[in-house]
């Protein structure tokens, strides 16, 4: 079953322009400085730019009443997803302006005006090499260090992501001896493994998508594990919402579990079969990768028809971002003796993107870094050493920033950090 | 097709660089829709601009709205577009020839001062409540959350609206400006208050003549008359400086209170006049931060956690509702003073409601409104469409009246619009009880009965304009002044006349007709798409 | 002549006056702005015989000064050229009260005796300058923005709704009260400031007459507290009364509270003249912190208790500088009767306190933060010594507004008036000190006589739209001109 932009047309039209897809929760927002969540409109301030604006345009394009310009482009596209918007508009109103934008993005390359040029690039990329960049699809085992062995035969498979085995191997690999550490069964895909297909879905190419989807659920049903492990948060979010999404399926029918290593850490640690033998000194926030948090609840399958009074019969659970993983990260670093876990202003479902989702940092790198500078003022403002974060393009973005500007901050995985922690 | 003269797109590009100002229809469409009349009829009166512009400096605005004088270019200034319908109007609307309208965004212009000994802060037009809350509390003040939200703009709501429970004790919104600086519709700058002599606009009146009088009223301009710049508003005296602890997760997030210092208190009252009474008593007792009666609706809204939810519970306890409504009263003491004084305030409180035959009920020790937040987006929850037709104040007994008037016109509007089981209205007492406010509010779907827009579009409307027709009739003092009224029921009724002295302050301050024309919106939206109602409604021609 | 037959047309023959002897006591007042003479004066006593004397003296273009009060003090009613003065004192009913809401109605010719002893009658009081003359007007004293002495209430005005005839002679009623059917047959109340359109309450306020004639005006009162206690605070420096001043209005403790020096609390609470004055006087501290704590209508000991703890709090937070007292050295008693006195005009069998010193005494009084009130207080004790002025002989009153938000900072130079040298050595005092606190950012929000055109030559801008809106309301500028910048 796909679902179209029509499909939300209601949501779009009855959009009220409150303004809570783009301040911080009104009860937590503290500062001007620090007021907005949606990175598109506090960088290019003209509504066209924020969940309100694009609602308008897609009612517009739907209608037939505006023509397509670069500037539609621009506006659709300069937005990382990343439900902040979702969860401001579900804290008053059944709406979903997410869903307006994606199937949105979706509608834009059906008719041929989609995606930006960047995009399209990576997506010839993956089609030619099952990963985003290009590089040999050969390589993508090559992370794993010689003395991590994995098992031919596990239930955990330990789906590794492009960005952390072809630009981010350290977070494989501390991922990788983590489970090992553990003393944690897992296995590998190897080249079986694909991307997951998020660069592809976010920015509407919908049936190159479907591909990715397909071959890997396949992979995973031959290799006979139930759990599929991540520690990407984009690669989380698009195995437990977007591939059931797409299917027609909820999270709960799918035939694996979709776990990121924060969650495996936690319940151990929850569980009481792991402590922290090293310590580790050292201030740190806690970045919510969108991915991770806001968006990363169960996909729930509805189906069903709106009557009077706008009630939805059968009537529809919303995804609101209450039950992201935000708890488990933080359990982890405040179990980490030595580690002050300090917190920036806006947190958990109010979290500033990092920048990089969307399909942003590939096709407008600069709007993806100027959103990961705003993120990294905040994390100076808490005056710690480090941000943490638990997904590999976070740290990219972050990382470049960082760099760019010869910054003090450290910018970590949290994998890194718990590898410290860890080892021996 | 939008008629945007070139040479003034050239000029603004000079004023605020070209990255703030744009034609594009992808960046104009999106600046149509939102705040008050949103779907109703009023709606299609309204289109995109020609051009948006987003100025950072009270010169730029000065630049750019001499511009608009130039060259006859109507102009609406936006705060939020949360409260005002900030669209611009359809050409027939407007002289022929009006190029089309240049909406001024003022999201750039968020400065925020305060000066914390003196109890004041120092807005511009793009800073919304939530962050000047925060700040102000952090050290020991508060301002109050207008019925519009946290959301709404500062100065904004100040100079239309401003209307909260905690009016109790702060105060009605034109004795919370204080000194400020207005740029005016042809250009000129004026600035009142202390500002008028000096750089610190902390005092509001004079010198002599206070020509605040000019800026708001009921309700004021509604954002034609130029745009204000900067406005110091009153913040009060709250207890020490404790920041109010921000708990839970969307869509539960509220504010824990700490009880000893600050609480609100539901009561269970046996009737309308006990209700009544006890609120006259608290006021003269002067105990309480806010004192209200809200509408039963909004009880059910807070125990639903979905729009079907509601619905079930709503339609479940019709019966029960009209035969055996309950009157809640809900106060809120604030211990300004000390601990003591909450308590002292309590066992005041005790006694009138025992008095009265009242009870107290459970009540969570934590504020989802008023404080941080007020939960305005969520009415348009229950149905889609919302709109509050009155928010009127003079004493308790005129709010009463009110109430019987609205209850009583709404039955032949339901359906479309929500039927509240003849719920009364949404009462509260204002400074200490010698004023009352008073607020109707309807919902509707939009789609409604049979998925025509149109027929809500109308109705909801009709309501509305049926309501200032009857409050004029039945003597009752109206919110709809101005130009967010139907000039033709109420321009010579209330003053009397009250409509042509506005008219002539408004070509003082607006000689060439660009700061959001026309004036008689809502009379023009009615001679197009429901003449019929000018002899329903009696509407008079109005003559400037 | 004929303006005079008219005039005698509309109100009556016994209610127009044009003899000299009739007309002179009208030509001054208690300030120092020289004499001018009206041409008549008349006394209608409603609002349509209003109406039809203004459209007359349009007609004339003859300038109506109207006039409430028995006794002024601000020049604000002597006419610069010539005209009617409108005397409003025929108009002295008290229309209604209406208790459930605590909103009294009346007339311009109300004087704060007559209110306040009505509303006394009922347990009720009205917010009330500090020891205003008792033949003064109510509304006059509230539409020119004196100040409560009270400044617990956050909103300061009592100011509610108006009716007005403007200058043209059409009557107007502002805020609910423009209600069709206000007041006989309405629900409204008056109980609201706004609208209707605009807050054309806020240009009657400050207009010394400028923009029309206030009718009736609704006004706020409150319960009468029935039990209070007084406290005081004293200070050598009025540096030192600053912050501890601040942090008692800020924690919102007590009703009546005000500042005032030496020679101002000995005037005001000397029961015998000048006998008690001097020995007062001495007995005195330079500055007296005046705090009325009172209970409420419900549960009154308790609130005292809770406010009592609360002022000593604050008190142990400065332990150098405030001693609170509940007695004056020297004035024993005063603590009891302080209240009640600040709750009533001066009364009417003495001399007016502000004539008890010299016999007369010219006021500059403006709105500033307290915290700049002592560089305001060397600045005008730098001009009196510059002019030889006693700074002895210079009273100050200091009047924290709202919590403390501001405060009214008056100074009261006292002078001999039938001593020519001393009017005018207190002119140029006057004047002086009025230049050097406009340069020094002092906010004169009522400005009379020559403060007039110090102050609207500073506030360039607003002056422009005022006189815009002065037109528009007045073209024919019959309403009190030579007033404000008119």
């Amino acid at each position: 079953m796909t679902i179209t932009v029509e499909d939300y047309r209601y949501d779009a039209e009855r959009c009220i322009r409150c303004g809570g897809c783009k301040w911080v929760d009104h009860i937590y927002m503290t500062s001007i400085r620090f007021a907005y969540k949606c990175p598109s409109i506090a960088r290019y301030l003209f509504d066209a730019y924020s969940a309100y604006g694009r609602e308008r345009l897609a009612i517009m394009l739907m209608d037939g009443k505006l023509d397509y310009t670069p500037q539609l482009l621009d506006a659709i596209y300069k937005c990382q997803l990343c439900g902040a918007c979702d969860v401001g508009c579900k804290r008053n109103l059944d709406l979903e302006p997410l869903l307006v934008m994606e199937t949105l993005r979706a509608r834009l390359v059906e008719k041929g005006l989609g995606p930006a040029p960047e995009q399209k690039k990576i997506a010839e990329n993956i089609s030619n090499s099952h990963n985003r960049y290009g590089s040999p699809h050969a390589n993508r085992p090559k992370w794993l260090p010689k003395d991590v062995k994995p098992a031919t035969k596990a239930d955990i498979v330990y789906f590794v992501g492009c960005a952390s085995s072809y630009a981010h191997t350290e977070i494989a690999q501390a991922t990788a001896r983590i489970l090992t550490n553990t003393n944690t069964k897992f296995m590998l895909l190897d080249s079986e493994e694909w991307c997951c297909g998020y660069p592809l879905y976010s920015t509407g190419q919908v049936d190159a998508f479907k591909k990715q989807l397909e071959h890997n659920i396949e992979a995973v049903k031959t290799s006979g594990a139930s759990t599929v492990l991540v520690s990407c948060a984009e690669g989380y979010k698009t195995w437990k919402v977007d591939y059931p999404k797409l299917l027609g399926k909820s999270t709960a029918d799918m035939d694996f579990r979709v776990m990121h290593i924060v969650e495996y850490i936690d319940q151990l640690i929850q569980d009481g079969s792991l402590k922290f033998d090293n310590k580790v000194d050292m201030k740190v926030t806690y970045h919510d990768p969108c991915n991770l948090g806001r968006l990363s609840e169960p996909w729930i399958q509805w189906q069903g028809e709106r009557g009077k009074w706008g009630r939805l019969e059968p009537p529809k659970e919303f995804r609101r971002g209450t039950y992201g993983i935000y708890d488990a990260p933080r359990n982890i670093l405040q179990a980490i003796p030595g580690v002050e876990l300090v917190e920036m202003e806006r947190t958990k479902e109010n979290a500033w993107c990092c920048g990089a989702g969307g399909g942003v940092r590939d096709a407008y790198k600069d709007f993806a870094l100027w959103a990961a500078g705003e993120r990294l003022e905040e994390a100076k403002a808490t005056s710690a050493e480090a941000i943490v974060s638990a997904c590999p393009h976070c740290k990219a973005n972050f990382q470049d920033v960082v760099d760019s500007r010869q910054e003090k901050v450290k910018v970590y995985d949290i994998t890194e950090i718990i590898l410290q922690a860890l080892s021996k | 097709m939008k008629n945007f003269p070139k040479q003034a797109y050239r000029a603004l590009q000079s004023i605020v660089g070209a990255e703030y100002v744009s034609d594009e229809p992808v960046i104009c469409e999106t600046y149509t829709w939102g705040g008050e009349f949103v779907d109703t009829l009023y709606q299609r009166g309204t289109t995109s601009p020609g051009c948006v512009v987003l100025p950072r400096t009270t010169i730029e605005v000065q630049k750019i709205i001499k511009l608009c004088n130039r060259y006859g270019i109507p102009f609406k200034p936006i705060g939020s577009f949360w409260g005002q319908h900030c669209a611009a109007k359809i050409p027939e609307f407007l002289k022929p020839g009006t190029p089309s309208f240049l909406s001024i965004d003022l999201k750039r212009m968020n400065g925020l001062e305060f000066d914390e000994k003196n109890m004041y802060a120092i807005v511009e037009p793009g800073v919304i409540y939530s962050p000047m809350q925060e700040q102000a509390m952090r050290r020991g003040l508060y301002t109050l959350t207008p019925g519009g939200g946290s959301q709404a703009c500062v100065i904004g709501n100040h100079i239309n609206h401003s209307f909260s429970p905690l009016c109790y004790r702060v105060g009605i919104p034109s004795r919370r400006i204080l000194g400020g600086e207005w740029v005016l519709a042809d250009g000129e700058i004026l600035r009142f208050g202390s500002l008028a002599s000096q750089d610190d606009p902390f005092w509001g009146e004079g010198p002599g003549t206070d020509l605040r009088g000019l800026l708001r009223g009921t309700v004021g301009w509604w954002g034609k008359a130029g745009i204000v710049t900067k406005l110091a508003v009153k913040l009060h005296p709250l207890f020490k400086p404790e920041r109010l602890k921000p708990i839970g997760i969307s869509p539960d997030t509220t504010l824990e209170f700490p009880t000893n210092r600050i609480r609100w208190y539901n009561i269970t009252m046996p009737s309308l006049d006990a209700l009544f009474k006890a609120m006259r008593e608290i006021g003269k007792t002067e105990i309480g931060a806010a004192v209200m009666r809200v509408p039963m609706l909004w009880r059910y809204r807070a125990k639903a956690k979905t729009r079907e939810h509601f619905w079930e519970l709503w339609e479940a306890d019709a019966e029960e509702i009209r035969k055996n409504p309950v009157y809640i009263l809900r106060i809120l003491l604030i211990g300004y003073t000390s601990e003591k004084q909450l308590q002292y305030e309590e066992r005041v409180l005790q006694d009138i409601i025992a008095e009265l035959g009242g009870e107290f009920r459970r009540t969570r020790p934590t504020d989802e409104s008023w404080i941080k937040n007020a939960d305005s987006a969520g009415m348009w929850w229950p149905a889609g469409g919302y709109v509050s037709v009155e928010f009127i104040h003079d004493t308790l007994g005129h709010s009463i009246a009110r109430g019987e008037t609205l209850s009583r016109e709404k039955e032949t509007f339901i359906p479309p619009l929500v039927d509240e089981y003849g719920e009364k209205g949404w009462y509260q007492m204002v400074e200490l009880g010698h004023c009352s406010y008073f607020e109707f509010l309807i919902q509707w779907d939009p789609y409604h009965p049979t998925g025509d827009y149109v027929s809500g579009e109308y109705k909801a409307y009709e309501f509305w304009v049926d309501n200032q027709r009857v409050g004029v009739d039945e003597h009752q003092y109206i919110s709809h002044l101005g130009p967010m009224t139907v000039l033709g029921i109420t321009g010579a009724a209330y003053g009397p006349n009250y409509y042509q002295l506005m008219e002539k302050v408004r070509r003082i301050l607006d000689p060439n007709e660009v700061s959001d024309p026309p004036f008689d919106m809502h009379d023009k939206v009615i001679d197009k798409w429901a003449p019929e109602w000018k002899k329903k409604y009696r509407l008079e021609e109005y003559r400037f | 002549m004929q303006l005079g037959q008219s005039l005698r047309e509309i109100v009556g023959d016994g209610n127009v006056f044009d003899s000299p002897k009739d007309v002179e006591p009208y030509s001054k007042d208690y300030s120092l702005t020289p004499p001018g003479m009206p041409d008549y004066v008349v006394k209608p006593k409603n609002s349509k015989e209003i109406q039809q004397i203004l459209r007359l003296a349009n007609e004339y273009k003859t300038p109506v000064i109207p006039v409430s009060s028995a006794i002024h003090f601000y020049g604000s009613t002597i006419p610069s050229q010539g005209g009617i003065i409108l005397d409003l004192r025929r108009m002295n009913k008290i229309l209604e009260i209406n208790e459930p809401d605590r909103l009294v109605r009346l007339e311009p010719g109300v004087t704060w005796e007559q209110l306040q002893s009505e509303l006394a009658k009922l347990d009720y009081r009205c917010m009330i300058p500090l020891l205003p003359h008792s033949l003064n007007s109510v509304l006059t004293s509230w539409l020119e923005r004196d100040l409560p002495v009270n400044p617990r209430y956050e909103y300061a005005e009592p100011h509610m709704t108006t009716e007005v005839v403007w200058p043209n002679g059409d009557i107007f009623r502002t805020g609910s009260a423009s209600t069709p059917g206000y007041p006989d047959d309405s629900p409204v109340k008056g109980g609201y400031t706004h609208g209707p359109g605009l807050d054309w309450f806020r240009l009657l306020q400050g207009a010394q007459g400028t923009m029309g004639v206030v009718t009736w005006i609704n006004l706020k009162f409150e319960y009468l507290p029935k039990l209070d206690k007084t406290y005081f605070i004293p200070f050598s420096n009025i540096e030192d009364a600053i912050e501890p001043t601040y942090a008692i209005q800020r924690r919102m403790i007590g009703n009546e509270c005000l500042i005032l020096d030496k020679l101002n609390t000995a005037i005001m609470l000397a029961e015998k003249w000048p006998g008690d004055f001097e020995a007062l006087y001495r007995s005195l501290p330079e500055w007296l912190f005046i705090l009325v704590l009172s209970g409420g209508p419900r549960r009154p000991e308790e609130k005292l208790e809770y406010e009592e703890e609360a002022l000593a709090e604050v008190g142990s937070q400065f332990p150098r500088i405030v001693e609170i007292q509940q007695v004056i050295p020297g004035a024993i008693g005063v603590e009891k009767r302080l209240p009640d006195m600040l709750r009533q005009p001066w009364p009417k069998e003495k001399t007016y306190w502000k004539h008890l010193f010299r016999g007369g005494c010219q006021d500059l009084f403006f709105i500033t933060k307290l915290e700049y009130v002592p560089q305001y207080i060397m600045a005008a004790n730098q001009v009196a010594a510059e002019l030889d002025y006693p700074i002895d002989e210079m009273g100050c009153y200091i009047q924290p507004i709202e919590q403390g938000r501001a405060c009214r900072c008056e100074f009261n130079f006292y002078y001999n008036p039938d001593e020519p040298d001393e009017v005018e050595r207190v002119c140029q005092l006057y004047e002086q000190t009025a230049k050097l606190l406009l340069n020094m950012d002092a906010l004169f929000t009522r400005p009379y006589g020559i403060l007039s055109e110090l102050v609207y030559d500073k506030a360039a801008s607003y002056t422009a739209m005022l006189k815009k809106v002065k037109h528009l309301f007045d073209p024919n500028n019959i309403m009190c001109p030579g007033n404000l910048c008119f």
